[in-house]
């Protein structure tokens, strides 16, 4: 007989059974698990996660199978992560459309995952870096919300901060 | 075996509703509406990811959208959000002296952990020729010498002064003062060049530190002032003040001041001519502050005078309110010298004309911003507890001598720390925008015998209860921690804001210092790095010095031998690499100040539990649960106050409403608070 699963259910209703191990990289699906299983896993576990839909889910789960071996420094160990730059295989794991990178930051963030959370917001500053305001605006489909006023208030705030 | 949220809900009328939010947030409506953008991220997340950008850079982002400026530079949550975090007043000093409060935000964060953080460095070293272990002033500059720092101690009594590197002790000299009485010397001010003192006997001497040599000879490094005008003055000179913020070199502008006993002002330069006087006829002058630049304070035994340095001429006089008494015998050896024990405190913020004065029982500020409406501020202490210490807090010369500029985050305020008499600690706002007449701390530290003492037990420490000693001996402070001084050696450091512990300072002291060990001993003074961003300082008790640092130094060659590689931290001009550095691990921290949305995915993930254990109790329990899920799916508020409006009314109406458990009543309505709040 094999191992009991966990089994991921999305929004949209499709199951994703996946090792316990995989599972865990969730903060939130391994307290789940721990506390409705104290003598350990004995049948296939549902989870599910309501506001997480297939696809996204799916990416999700890949990330945590890839990364079910890795050991992340705990949130205390500050120097261990802080300058860490995003690892390579994170880096083509993320490469996907804005919108499915904000929903797999959004759900890493629902379960719990920071490695992949941080990774995404990285990915998000590196996208940034360097433009100018009108390059955001494009890229990010961001319109203009300002009043010629208020746009040329705050510059004449960042002269201010910038001649300090 | 386990039944779906939608099957579920089928069972009951309530659970319809649930349906009907389970259904608004599926994958069609999220392929139908608009994409999703990066302006749908909720907020911590948006910081999460400018948090990894420079803070300089930030101020391009800023003007992308209102959303995006909001997240940077919005005042009022950051105001806010501040105060939550550090609980910060609304005014409040600037760590970056900067605009931008995300810098600001991670900066004050980086701060805190330096301090908090366990990697310490301490080294002890001895004062030499200190055998009195006094020592009256200590001169520090952290960031000079290649990253050594410099030290200077002086002691009034026997005008000792001893120079050497700060951090280490090493390369150390001494200037011999040669008096040949205790109560010679009355009053001294000093920079890195000169001495200079005022004596019993009326003479007023300015000694060059630097051609002085430890030979004792003072022939070439000494200057004598004499005044023109009556040369026969003999009254006691009980205040003098020194130029440090750069001396005229050609030495004929004044650069250095006096007070008497008997009321004269007189104003010096640096070749020992007096230039004007000014007479306060039966005053006795007692304290002078100035900023060499446009004011003179000046503190007699009853009034404070403001002195315009460029008229010379009195601007204005306010009245002290009360007159410094001396029990002392006027005709003992050290009548003179024990008015510095009983004098009032003077302390000048120049930067927005507050004047410091405490006296006994009462701390009070004078605004002298305009001459003609002096307003005053006050504190007066109850139950016969006094003042014991008074700090402006630690400042570079810049900072003393610029203006205060209202656009720094936190309004560029300035603290002020006293220690009391029953063993307490009060810091307040020195730059006060309420104009209230009184003044209000934020932060008072109580401390108690265990806090000044060693962890280990010593017969060394009873006599601080038995002759019932100060548990506070000395205090300093800056914009993010205040240190509290005990006996030999012992310091903490709590933050400015909180008042909360944060940790020890100091170690014991090496076996070597045998003194240490057998008597006991104050700390005299605590200094702590004028640049606000840095995390060491020294601890001087007696003659002993340790120097401590926590975390990495910018200028301490201690851990960065390489000087080339300093970064100094300037007005707005902060390192971006360190910034940036300081953001990313600031980052870890504000996870922290979201114990809020924890919270509330804790109780979502208690009630998703008990979905998939099936084991509800009752409908109430239900619905709980199915609001917590709804919540969990991003609905609309409305839709959430509809189910709160219908569980009421569920409650009122069902018969056995009376029967429902309290506690789960509870559960349920903070479910909805908090998505409510969220929302």
């Amino acid at each position: 007989m094999s191992n009991p699963k966990v089994i991921v259910i999305s929004s949209d209703d499709e199951k994703f059974p996946v090792d316990p191990k995989v599972a865990e990289k969730s903060l939130l699906m391994k307290n789940m698990i721990n506390d409705l299983n104290p003598d350990g896993l004995q049948e296939d576990f549902e989870i599910p996660t309501p506001n997480v839909r297939a696809n996204v889910l799916a990416k999700v789960l890949e990330w945590c199978e890839h990364h079910k071996n890795t050991i992340f420094p705990d949130d205390d160990d500050e120097d261990a992560k802080k300058s860490a730059p995003v690892e390579e295989w994170d880096k083509n794991f993320l490469k996907v459309d804005q919108e499915m990178l904000y929903e797999i930051m959004l759900a890493a963030n629902y379960l719990n995952i920071r490695p992949l959370l941080d990774a995404g917001c990285k990915m998000v500053a590196e996208m940034i870096k360097g433009k100018s305001p009108e390059e955001l605006r494009r890229i990010f489909n961001i319109v203009n919300d300002f009043s010629p006023e208020e746009e040329a208030a705050i510059r004449r705030e960042n002269e201010w901060a910038e001649d300090r | 075996m386990t039944l779906t949220m939608m099957e579920r809900s089928g069972t009951d009328e309530l659970g319809n509703t649930v349906v009907d939010f389970g259904g608004k947030y599926s994958t069609d409506t999220i392929k139908e509406d608009a994409k999703v953008n990066i302006n749908d991220l909720p907020t911590e997340m948006i910081i999460h990811i400018f948090a990894n950008l420079d803070p300089v850079y930030l101020n391009t982002v800023r003007t992308v959208c209102k959303r995006w400026n909001f997240v940077i530079n919005d005042r009022q949550t950051w105001i806010n959000s501040f105060n939550l975090k550090f609980n910060t007043p609304k005014v409040f000093p600037s760590l970056t002296n900067s605009a931008n409060w995300m810098s600001e935000y991670f900066t004050r964060l980086q701060v805190m952990k330096n301090w908090k953080r366990s990697t310490a460095l301490h080294y002890t070293y001895q004062v030499i020729n200190n055998e009195y272990r006094l020592n009256d002033t200590v001169l520090t500059n952290f960031a000079s010498n290649n990253g050594q720092g410099k030290i200077l101690v002086f002691s009034k009594y026997p005008g000792n002064i001893a120079l050497g590197n700060l951090t280490n002790g090493k390369n150390q000299s001494f200037i011999p003062g040669g008096n040949s009485s205790f109560y010679e010397n009355l009053a001294h001010s000093l920079n890195w060049n000169y001495l200079l003192l005022g004596k019993a006997n009326g003479d007023i001497t300015l000694k060059n530190l630097i051609t002085s040599t430890s030979s004792g000879s003072n022939r070439l490094s000494y200057t004598k002032f004499v005044d023109s005008e009556d040369a026969e003055d003999k009254s006691p000179v009980m205040a003098v003040e020194l130029n440090s913020f750069g001396m005229d070199k050609y030495k004929t502008k004044i650069d250095a001041i006096s007070g008497s006993f008997s009321g004269k002002l007189k104003l010096w330069n640096l070749n020992g001519q007096m230039l004007k006087m000014i007479k306060f006829p039966g005053e006795i002058i007692l304290g002078i502050k100035s900023n060499f630049r446009k004011w003179i304070i000046v503190s007699t035994d009853s009034n404070v005078y403001i002195v315009d340095l460029t008229t010379q001429e009195v601007a204005a006089k306010i009245e002290l309110g009360f007159t410094v008494a001396n029990t002392e015998d006027p005709s003992a050896h050290s009548y003179y010298d024990s008015y510095s024990k009983v004098k009032n405190s003077l302390d000048v913020d120049f930067g927005d004309s507050n004047i410091i004065v405490c006296y006994q029982s009462i701390i009070k500020v004078f605004n002298f911003k305009d001459l003609n409406n002096i307003r005053t501020r006050e504190l007066r202490l109850k139950d016969d507890v006094v003042v014991e210490k008074c700090k402006l807090q630690t400042m570079s010369n810049s900072r003393v001598l610029g203006t205060r500029n209202p656009q720094v985050i936190g309004g560029d305020g300035l603290l002020f720390a006293n220690s009391l008499s029953d063993d307490t600690v009060i810091v307040w706002n020195v730059r006060d925008d309420e104009h209230t007449s009184t003044i209000v701390p934020h932060c008072k530290i109580s401390l108690t015998f265990k806090d000044i003492k060693y962890t280990t037990t010593s017969s060394l420490f009873s006599p601080i209860l038995d002759r019932n000693l100060p548990y506070i001996t000395t205090i300093a402070l800056n914009s993010s921690v205040i240190a509290i001084g005990g006996y030999n050696g012992v310091s903490n450091v709590y933050d400015v804001f909180t008042g909360k512990f944060v940790k020890e300072i100091y170690v014991k002291f090496p076996r070597k210092f045998t003194h240490m060990y057998q008597e006991l001993i104050p700390v005299t003074e605590i200094r702590l790095n004028d640049d606000q961003q840095e995390t060491n300082g020294l601890i001087i008790c007696g003659d002993t010095v340790q120097y401590f640092q926590f975390g990495e130094s910018k200028t301490s060659s201690v851990t960065n031998s390489d000087a080339a590689k300093r970064q100094k931290g300037g007005f707005g001009n902060y390192g971006k690499s360190k910034t940036k550095k300081k953001i990313k691990d600031g980052m870890e921290d504000y996870t922290s100040q979201k114990f809020l949305e924890r919270q509330r995915q804790e109780q979502e993930q208690q009630l998703l539990d008990k979905y998939n254990g099936r084991d509800f109790d009752d409908d109430d329990e239900e619905l709980s649960l199915a609001l917590a899920l709804s919540q969990s799916v991003n609905t609309s508020t409305l839709k959430l106050r509809l189910a709160l409006e219908l569980s009421k009314h569920l409650h009122e109406s069902d018969a056995q409403a009376a029967a429902i458990d309290e506690e789960e009543d509870e559960v349920m309505r903070k479910v909805m608070e908090l998505s409510l709040r969220d929302l």
